[in-house]
Order: C-alpha cells, then structure tokens, then sequence
C-alpha cells in the first residue's frame, strides 16, 4: 500500500470512529419509545415486568416515551397562568382505561379534546405521565414545519 | 366532456406516452432505429402537453369551485382569496403529485430539445429514463383514488372545507412549488448522468449541462426548504425554524447528496475523477426525492405529519417501495456493467489537494444524509431489530449532524487556498491569515459569552469531583463552545474568500497604477463562477452565525400584564397598551398591543393575536415579530383572563434570526450567478503544472 492510501485509510478510520461515537452519544440522547397509549397502558398493568413503568427514585423511568393517542374533554383543565395543562389520554380500546397527564408548557393551536396527539415524556412517581413534549397534527397531511407545542 | 373526464383521459394518454417513450428510447438502440429515438424524443412532448391539459382541467375545477371533486371540497372553499385558491393546487397530495409531474414533464421536454442532436448512444438512455420518470405521476393518480387529484366521491357539498389557517400564509404559497421544482430538477442529472454512462460515453461533455441542472435544482430546493423554516418560525409560533421532523428530514436528504454533486462534479470535469461518486450522488438525488415522497405519504412514520397508523404500509407506500427498489437494482447493475467507464484517469496523489477536500465534503454530507436517513427510519429499522419501536429527537440531530458541518466549514474555509493534484508548499501560507483570524475571533467570542455563563452556573472548581457535576458544567459551558467555534469556522471562511480575492486584485495590478475598482470589477466578472460560489459559501456562514446564536442565545418569558403593566425582558421592557377586539370576514381575533422599548427608548408596538376563524373550531395564534440584525423580539398571545383585562403572553428574544434569511438571499443570488455565467474559454485539460481551480 502507498503512503497516501494509507494517510486516507487513517483519516477514514479516525472519521468512522468519530461519527459512530458521535451516532451512539446521539441515540443516547435523543432516543424514545414510540407507542400507543393502548399499548403504554398494557405494559404498565404488568407490575413488575413493565419495560416503561417507573422503576426507583432515582431514575424517573427506564426510557422516555412517546405515546400517541387522543385527549378527552373530562378533565381536561388548562391552566393559562402557570401555563399547566392536566389532561387524560385514551387509546383505541376503551378497555385500556385513561393514562392522566399533566404538561408544564403551553398547549399547540391544534389542540383539543378527540384529535390525535403525540406526548414525549416519562411516568412520574404518582401514575401521572409527565410530559415534556405535545405535539398535535399537522394541519393538512401535505404541508411542512410541525405544530409542535412550546415546551417549557 | 367535463373537467374531469378531461383531466383524467389526459392522465391516462400521459400515462401511455410514458410506456411510449420507454419503448421508444429501447427499440431506437435495439433496432439502431432514428426513427423510434424521434418516437421517444416525441412522447416526451406529448407527456407536457397531456399534464398541462390535465393541471388546467384542475386549476378550472377549482376556480370553478367544483366541488364534486373531493379534492378541491377538501382544500378550497367558495370564501378563499384567489391566491389561496390558486395554491389549492398544491395543498393537497394528489394535487402536489401534478405538479411535481407537470414541472418533471417540462423540463424533461426542455432536455429533450437540447440533446436532440447528441449521439442516439446516449440521447435514448437519457429519453428513456425521463419517459419513466414522467410516467411515473399518471400511473400512480390513476392506479390509486387517493393520488388522483379528478377523484369523484358522489357527494357535492355547498361548500368546500377551505384551507386550514395555518396553511393560508405567502410563504406556503410558494414553498412546496419550490420543492418539486428541486425534485423535479434532480432527475434530470441523473437522466443525464446514466444516459451517458448507458450509452458508453467516455468524454465529459454531459456534465457542464448536468451540473447545470443539479445547481438549478439545489437553488430551488434550498428556497423551498427555507420557505419552509421561515413559514414555521412566522406562524407556527413555538419561537424556532426548524425541528428535525421526518418530513422537514426529507427534503433535507437529496439536499445533501445535490450539494455534494455540485462540487464533485467540478473535480469530474477538471480531473476526470471522483466517476463513482458523482453517478451514485446523481442517482441518490433523485432516489432520495422518491424517497422523500415516499416518507411523507406512506404513512411508514407516525410523525407530526404523517399521522397515519405508523405501522401499516398503505397501498401507494407498496407503490413507492416497488419502485425504489426497481431503481436501486437498475441503477447497481448500471453502474456494475459499465464499472470500467466510472474508472478514475488519475490516482488521488496528495492528501492537501482540492480533490481531497471534495472527497472529503462528499464523505461527510454522505454522512450526514445517512445520518437523517437513519434518525428519520429509526422507528421503523428499531422495530424491524428489536421488536420495538424506538425514536430520536432533535438531540439525536444536533449531536451527530452538527459536529459534522462544522468540519464542512473548515474545509470551506480551507477551499480557496487549495488547488488540484499536489499540496503545493503554499497551502500553510495562505492559510496562515484566516487560521489566525479565526483563532483571534474564536478567542475573542469565547471572553464574550463565558462571562455570562459562568456567573448564571454559580459553580465553583469543587464541583468537578463528581460525574453529574462535571456534565452539568459542560453543559453550562456548551453554549459558549459552541458560539466560539461557530465564530472561528465563520471567520476562517470569510477571511479566507477576502484573502483569496485581494491576492488575486493584487496579480492583476501589478505594479502599474490602475484603476482599483475597475480591476476589482475586471477580477470579480473574469471567474464569475468562482466568486459566485464563494458568495454563496458566505451565505452559509451568515446562516450559521445566525443558527448559533438564535439557538444559543435566545432568552424566553412567561408574561402576565394587566393593561399598563410592564415587564423586562433582556434588555427590553414590554408594555402592554390595549387588548382589542377584532372582526373580519373570515375570522375574528382579540389582539394585544404591546410597546416594546430598549435601550433608545420606544423601539416598536406590536400586536400578536389569538384568533377564531369561523370555519375551524382551533384557535390560531398570530405571532407579532420584531426583527432586526441584532435580535428579534418574538411574542405570542397565550391566553386572557378575566374579561381580557389579564393577558398572558410568551415572549422570546432571538438573536441574529435575520441573518438565517439574509444568507439564504445570498446563497440564492450566488448560486444564481454561478448558473447564468459561462466560462470564459472551453475547459482545458487540466496538466499537472496548471493547479488553479476555476
């Protein structure tokens, strides 16, 4: 092999190894569960077994997750001046039950009781799922930019 | 006949002038026959003028307020202005999918006229694939009703659903046309790209018309996607541009693989090298449009915008999915049977050298595409790994991708020092300005922004001892980072281009006295494709400066005013005068009045609004935006209380947004300069002893 290659192979392997450390460092970071609220709901009924319930006081949960489902109007408070909004969620079985939420931030435009929601966040200690994140849907199924919700 | 019956027997005949063409482009080099290649150049006229038919039968139909269709009811009402009734067109899928065709079918038959006197090799391969890619749109509007833009349900309604409010805004008039134009411009280098290489041409005589095309495209796509962000910075209201979400990764994807073309190509013609990369990053542009589609109408993502099951593949997803993966097999066994005509002339030779520094950029913005492609798949590919279905959010992003622009500056700055085939000892010396202007800026932001941080964090050394503790004081000390090396890679760039162009006036002076600024002119119009693409690069590091520290830097308030009440907010105050309400046509709003003063007294009055529009039930915030160079003053209405008398409002400061549109203004005339200017002689074969990159 002549120098330059093997200057290139360095130079590529020194790359490869930065972008995957940089790509793990990322999931790391950024990563979440992508589940209905059916399916949330179903996995925390299974006491100690549950992947995503919350597990001890140290850790919140094991993983953020993002659950999709839609709000109901019963107990469905906003609070403008501490810009709080308690809220529960269902899913498409009726059998699930409600998941309650409580949300420190202001709630998207779109928002509002019977639309489908995503909510980013983690189980709190009391069974109320705290969110960091709702976003409601985009207004039109073609259209760009998300209507994502102001988080705290 | 009706618009409708019009407009679909027009899709059906496109459809069949496609199959034409394909057979056409076939059969003329089968049967080395002139007259099928006419028969295919044909067809593809025929495709314009058939999607032109049918985009007028559409655009009647909804100017008529026909509603019998289902897509101008789901899009249009009898109320909305005539804009937004023209971009009706596009609100909607099977309308976009159109047009996206309609504007492939006249930029196809634009090629078509240009090569009609190229050799039958090539000009069939190229018409072919065209025809194909033409074909494609009617195919899919008629196979599936919910593409078809002519799709009848039985029910007329009195009036159409009309355009969600969020939608009816100029940016969102113009930024989807923009982004198929990209689309539709990326196919033809590709078309191009393989017609030559199918047709065995070993010469570059394709690629000035191909990098043409893709730099066409790139400006279009580039306008397109920051329409886009600045749509969601003015309406959405949530105070940012951009999100990372799967349908804003989309149209980022072919960006990276166009921007990589561009440069490649020029290291192609110069060079003759870099033959594998510029055909896989043409068919990857092109790809990654389809792809682009495929994300955003599959319903494969549950995203904010496509809010489908998530799970299933909907029938136009199998469409797409089929598709793709004829063209992945077609384009490998292209490539794998002509793999000697893609040999580079020439072995890489030095490390510091200006084709080193464009592989370089085509590894990295491969990365980084990869890298969206990955984070935008990740629900998916985790589910088919682990059973589970798992996502990453903007973190991901900014943690993998961001890294990696920054070292795409470096090399931009280190672009014009850098000349073809060997590092000449100059390289360290021409650098040697810029690298230390660079590092005297870096240091200079870093006293700047830490000052503030350290006195927010409050931490002393102690703390360091524990691991929480020192990532909480990274994390204190990021921003700061962040800023500094944001500023050097800038300022590298920047001195770097003023360096290169004051050495190049000081070649043409001499040491005879003349004019400065008609020799400065005499320089600037003698490489107009250089100094545009350099004036473009400035545009870049303008948006950088301005991403850096809007995100950085921007500082947010929840309000609670009472009329007359003020409150502070950086160095502002923000008094709120009035609480109004107002009564339109189609909406009705209460409206806060808010006085914004700074440090020279009263700057603005601005009014954000909460408003009602009587055909939707949601409320749309109205944001009420500030701008300047320095920063912008952002405000959102939140909410009222008390009869209107208590109002709550989100109030942001965001630093430098102004120069993210700015750049983008730049980097459009840039690259519109290096579109419209010719060379000015015939390409030389570049020797050994001619270094200097044009």
């Amino acid at each position: 092999m002549n120098p330059t290659r093997v200057k290139f192979l360095v130079a590529g392997l020194i790359l490869a190894g930065a972008v995957g450390y940089l790509g793990y460092a990322g999931v790391m970071a950024g990563r979440a569960s992508y589940l209905t609220v059916d399916d949330f709901l179903a996995d925390t009924k299974l006491g100690a077994d549950a992947k995503y319930q919350y597990r001890d006081a140290e850790r919140q949960a094991t993983r953020p997750v993002r659950l999709r489902g839609k709000a109901i109007e019963e107990g469905l408070v906003i609070d403008i001046e501490t810009s709080t909004a308690t809220f529960t969620m269902v899913g498409e079985k009726a059998e699930s039950g409600g998941l309650p939420v409580v949300y420190k931030g202001v709630l998207p435009d779109l928002f509002k009781a019977g639309v489908e929601i995503l909510v980013t966040g983690r189980m709190g200690k009391d069974g109320v799922f705290e969110a960091d994140v709702v976003a409601t849907k985009c207004p039109s199924k073609y259209g760009k930019g998300p209507a994502e919700s102001e988080t705290p | 006949m009706t618009t409708v019956e019009l407009g679909n027997y027009s899709l059906a005949f496109a459809m069949l002038a496609g199959c034409v063409g394909i057979f056409g482009s076939i059969g003329s080099r089968r049967l080395d026959s002139p007259s099928l290649l006419g028969v295919a150049r044909a067809s593809i006229h025929w495709l314009t003028a058939l999607l032109t038919i049918s985009c007028a039968a559409l655009m009647v139909a909804i100017l008529r307020d026909d509603f019998a269709l289902t897509y101008v009811a789901g899009y249009s009402e009898r109320a909305l202005p005539l804009g937004y009734k023209i971009s009706a067109f596009w609100a909607g899928q099977p309308g976009s999918l159109l047009l996206w065709a309609w504007m492939l079918a006249v930029m196809s038959s634009i090629v078509a006229i240009v090569i009609r006197k190229s050799p039958a090799a090539t000009q069939a391969p190229t018409l072919g694939i065209l025809a194909a890619a033409c074909g494609l749109f009617p195919a899919l509007m008629l196979f599936f009703a919910k593409a078809n833009p002519f799709y009848l349900s039985g029910i007329v309604p009195p009036d159409g659903s009309g355009m969600v409010p969020l939608l009816q805004d100029p940016a969102m008039i113009a930024h989807p046309p923009l982004l198929f134009l990209g689309y539709a411009g990326l196919t033809i280098p590709f078309a191009l790209a393989f017609g030559a290489l199918i047709g065995g041409r070993t010469d570059a005589g394709w690629i000035p018309a191909a990098r043409r095309w893709t730099l066409a495209a790139w400006l279009f796509l580039t306008a397109g996607i920051i329409l886009g962000a600045e749509w969601a910075y003015v309406e959405l209201g949530w105070g940012g541009y951009w999100k990372w979400d799967a349908v804003e990764n989309a149209s980022l994807l072919p960006w990276f693989t166009a921007t990589a073309l561009i440069h490649s190509l020029i290291v192609q013609q110069r060079r003759g090298m870099l033959k594998i990369w510029n055909a896989s990053l043409a068919a990857l542009s092109y790809f990654l449009c389809i792809f682009a589609t495929f994300v955003t109408r599959s319903g494969i993502i549950a995203s904010v915008h496509a809010f489908e099951k998530g799970d299933a593949l909907s029938p136009i997803g199998w469409f797409f999915l089929i598709t793709m993966i004829v063209m992945i097999l077609g384009v490998v066994g292209v490539m794998l049977w002509r793999r000697r005509l893609l040999k580079s002339h020439r072995p890489l030779e030095n490390l510091i050298s200006f084709e080193s520094g464009v592989l370089t950029a085509n590894v990295l913005l491969t990365v980084m595409m990869a890298t969206t492609l990955i984070g935008t798949m990740f629900p998916v590919l985790s589910k088919l790994v682990t059973g589970e279905s798992i996502g990453v959010d903007e973190k991901f992003y900014n943690t993998v991708i961001l890294p990696m622009f920054i070292a795409l500056f470096v090399l931009m700055g280190a672009g014009p020092a850098l000349q073809f085939a060997k590092a000449r000892r100059g390289v360290g010396r021409r650098l040697a300005i810029p690298g230390i202007a660079a590092l005297l800026a870096g240091a200079a932001t870093a006293i700047a922004t830490a000052p503030a941080w350290l006195e927010m964090s409050g931490m002393s050394w102690v703390f360091w001892k524990t691991w929480e503790a020192w990532k909480a004081w990274v994390a204190y000390w990021m921003p700061c980072v962040w800023m500094t090396v944001s500023v050097a890679v800038a300022t590298l760039v920047v001195v770097g281009i003023a360096d290169d162009f004051l050495r190049n006036l000081a070649a043409k002076l001499g040491d005879r006295s003349q004019d400065v600024v008609v020799t400065m002119g005499r320089v600037l119009r003698g490489n107009l494709r250089r100094y545009g693409g350099q004036l473009t690069h400035l545009g870049v590091v303008m948006m950088l400066l301005g991403v850096a520290a809007s995100s950085l830097f921007s500082i947010e308030k929840k309000l609670a005013l009472r009329i007359g009440e003020s409150a502070e907010l950086g160095r502002y105050t923000l008094r709120l005068e009035s609480v109004d309400e107002i009564r339109k046509d189609n909406y009705q709003a209460l409206a806060a009045r808010v006085a914004v003063s700074g440090p020279d007294g009263l700057q603005s009055i601005l009014g954000p609004e909460i408003r009602q529009y009587f055909k939707f039930d949601e409320l749309n915030r109205e944001v009420a935006i500030d701008t300047g160079l320095r920063e912008d003053v952002y405000l959102t209405f939140l909410g009222a209380e008390d009869g209107g008398r208590l109002v709550f409002i989100h109030a942001r400061v965001n630093p430098m947004v102004l120069w993210i549109w700015i750049g983008s203004i730049a980097m459009a005339v840039g690259s519109g300069v290096c579109l419209f200017s010719r060379r000015r002689r015939a390409a030389p074969q570049v020797t050994e002893a001619d270094g200097e990159v044009q």
